[in-house]
């Protein structure tokens, strides 16, 4: 049996990925094609795993086994996807985000830390026209989708499924604790799309231009207050019986990088943000030691807003607010 | 980058019907003529000849203790080998988690990073910035200093002494100038081209605002000094990208400066992102963790990464060598705000 043992606790590690409804013996019996009776003699290292097996298990579950058996290297195993195509994209980018949290949201124990770069769409896509323009971003000037070309860009065009799911998988990262650090600069880049898509005419009306802003100003309203109240909740409503906690922290020193770090059961996982768009993770336990460690020491070098810090929350808001109503004055004189 | 662990090509895993008898091949191929085959598994393994011909046959599954001390034994990583053909990418990189670590070894890390890719004939960095290029500060000495001062108090386990205000000329300054200078020294010896755009000097400008504010931990005086050092920085890189070519403060280009191309994207921040071309390989870089690096040589993934950029590159404006009109107002800009943020201090 002891020939086994490091068998046992590769079952054990995929076990713990696992989210906890699931049965271990009859996931493995799937990856594996196998009876679940064969699969539970291999999980209690009874029968030995084929070589095709680990590398099976390794692909689906993203284990590391160089990690698993300890073996000393400089590399992380990244998980992700490296493009999208226009067909049914904006589908697929929120069906894979929503599946990410609906995972997270099925572990007792989970938390979001979050250091964006910018607004986190996440955050936003209960207000469908901030969606609709950053998926219409997306397209145009992150994917350069061909059939964008001559799109512009309006509110009424909103696709009413699209609107629906982006409300629930906010609905999903609603359920879920999350720590994000912000910056004043994080609403720069979604104000940037704005008057760069004006100076080059792509929207259809000075009407759409300012709705964005004033949902952009809605969405900080929205946010300070579940800042206040320390809770997540949707917009319009209030905390339900059992809300997620939400800490916001103030850094104005640290730049950024959309770096995501989520705690799942016992286990993290850190998502790196690469090619502008998409999003990688690895489940490496130093790696993502690192990370967490990278956001403790970045949450005391910043103020806390949430909950306590009044004035700087007061203080901090109403510097976003500024630079919206800048911009919308902008606006009004061109 | 060079070196280190064994990697499996994606031809060997695809050709693979049996994952074992090729991991098995694989080992005999790194082993030296002299030594027969059969007999170094046996002994490794501490089975007969006979077991190891089982399992070197694929007849016999190897079990996973067997499985670490032979990748333990010729320095296997089984991550290459079985994740080449999934969605996954295997990226390379320090952390510095160990108490020891300090910040001369991460600047001695970007200095060997780029000197392997300058010791490449045909090279090329492609940086898609948020921020100004880290390296760039190490051209002037106040900023290299400050730079320092900053990275070290975002290393996870440095201990900051109470009181401890910033000063040009810290302990240790002279080794992390001196690494600092080689740093310049090198990339000016890689050609360029930077996508980046007005919001590249926020981040150097806030810290210098953020530490002034912390308690004077920089004070009024050593903050002019530093915005002063910034607008040097910026006339010098106006300079290059007039020019087209990387080359030192108060120096001229020659006839071997590398190439600089930088380009105004006025619609996207970028996430400070490097593709390096080595010969007919590329290697891409993405940032974590404030200052880190990681590496991958995958493939597609940098077949990805550069398309992107590509096509970022035709959307933006350049502002080197041609488009004087557009470079003069990009660098007025940049200097407008560094002025506006010293006014305030006075």
């Amino acid at each position: 049996m002891e020939q086994h043992n490091g068998q046992v606790l590769f079952f054990q590690q995929i076990k713990s990925l696992l989210p906890p409804h699931l049965s271990v013996a009859d996931e493995i019996a799937k990856v594996l094609d196998i009876s679940t009776d064969s699969a539970y003699r291999r999980i209690r290292g009874e029968k030995p795993i084929s070589f095709e097996d680990i590398q099976k298990l390794s692909a689906v579950y993203k284990v590391s086994v160089d990690q698993f058996l300890q073996i000393q290297t400089n590399g992380f195993i990244f998980t992700g996807n490296l493009g999208y195509s226009s067909t049914g994209f904006v589908e697929r980018y929120l069906n894979d985000m929503l599946q990410q949290f609906e995972f997270m949201r099925s572990f007792d124990n989970k938390h979001i830390y979050f250091l964006p770069n910018d607004i986190p769409p996440f955050a936003y896509f209960q207000f469908p026209e901030l969606a609709a323009f950053t998926f219409f971003f997306y397209k145009k000037s992150l994917l350069h989708f061909d059939e964008m070309n001559d799109q512009k860009f309006s509110v009424k065009n909103i696709d009413k499924e699209h609107a629906k799911l982006g409300k629930k998988v906010q609905a999903a990262f609603n359920h879920i604790p999350s720590t994000e650090i912000w910056g004043v600069d994080t609403i720069n880049s979604m104000l940037r799309h704005i008057s760069f898509y004006r100076d080059t005419n792509v929207f259809e009306s000075k009407e759409d231009i300012l709705c964005l802003y004033d949902k952009l100003e809605e969405l900080m309203t929205h946010l300070e207050k579940q800042a206040e109240l320390g809770l997540k909740f949707n917009y319009g409503e209030l905390p339900d019986k059992d809300p997620a906690p939400y800490r916001m922290f103030h850094n104005d020193l640290i730049s950024g990088d959309n770096c995501v770090l989520a705690q799942v059961g016992a286990n993290k996982l850190t998502y790196i943000n690469h090619n502008l768009i998409n999003f990688m993770f690895t489940r490496n336990e130093d790696f993502n030691k690192y990370t967490f460690e990278t956001f403790e020491n970045a949450i005391r070098k910043s103020t806390q807003i949430s909950i306590t810090g009044e004035k700087a929350r007061a203080r901090f808001f109403n510097r976003l607010h500024k630079k919206i109503q800048a911009h919308k004055e902008v606006n009004n004189h061109y | 980058m060079r070196g280190g662990f064994a990697v499996f090509t994606k031809t060997f895993c695809m050709e693979s019907n049996n994952s074992q008898v090729q991991f098995f091949q694989h080992i005999k191929s790194i082993l030296p003529e002299n030594i027969s085959f059969v007999d170094e598994i046996a002994e490794q393994l501490n089975i007969s000849n006979d077991s190891a011909y089982r399992r070197i046959r694929g007849d016999k599954p190897i079990s996973f203790e067997e499985l670490k001390k032979l990748c333990v034994q010729y320095k296997i990583s089984l991550d290459q080998l079985l994740n080449l053909q999934s969605d996954s990418f295997i990226f390379t990189g320090k952390l510095n988690n160990d108490e020891n670590f300090k910040l001369d070894n991460w600047l001695g890390e970007v200095l060997k990073q780029f000197s392997i890719i300058a010791s490449f004939p045909k090279k090329h960095i492609y940086f898609l910035l948020k921020d100004l290029p880290f390296n760039l500060h190490f051209q002037i000495p106040e900023l290299t200093a400050f730079k320092c001062f900053v990275w070290q108090r975002s290393f996870s386990g440095y201990q900051v002494e109470k009181g401890v205000k910033f000063a040009f000329n810290y302990p240790g300054f002279d080794v992390h100038n001196a690494i600092g200078m080689k740093i310049v020294n090198v990339y000016n010896t890689i050609p360029t081209t930077e996508i980046w755009n007005t919001e590249g000097i926020n981040t150097t400008l806030q810290q210098i605002d953020f530490y002034h504010e912390a308690g004077g931990i920089i004070s009024t005086e050593q903050a002019i000094i530093l915005f002063d050092k910034v607008l040097e920085l910026v006339n010098h890189i106006e300079k290059e990208a007039e020019l087209g070519f990387k080359f030192k403060i108060g120096e001229q280009p020659n006839s071997n400066s590398a190439e600089y191309r930088l380009f105004n994207n006025e619609l996207i921040i970028g996430d400070n992102s490097l593709i390096a071309e080595l010969g007919d390989m590329k290697m891409t870089f993405l940032n974590h963790s404030f200052m880190h690096f990681v590496g991958t040589r995958d493939e597609s993934f940098n077949k990805a990464l550069f398309t992107n950029f590509n096509n970022l590159m035709q959307k933006s404006t350049l502002i080197s060598t041609s488009g004087e009109r557009d470079r003069i107002k990009f660098f007025n800009r940049l200097r407008d705000e560094i002025h506006r943020r010293k006014a305030a201090l006075l």
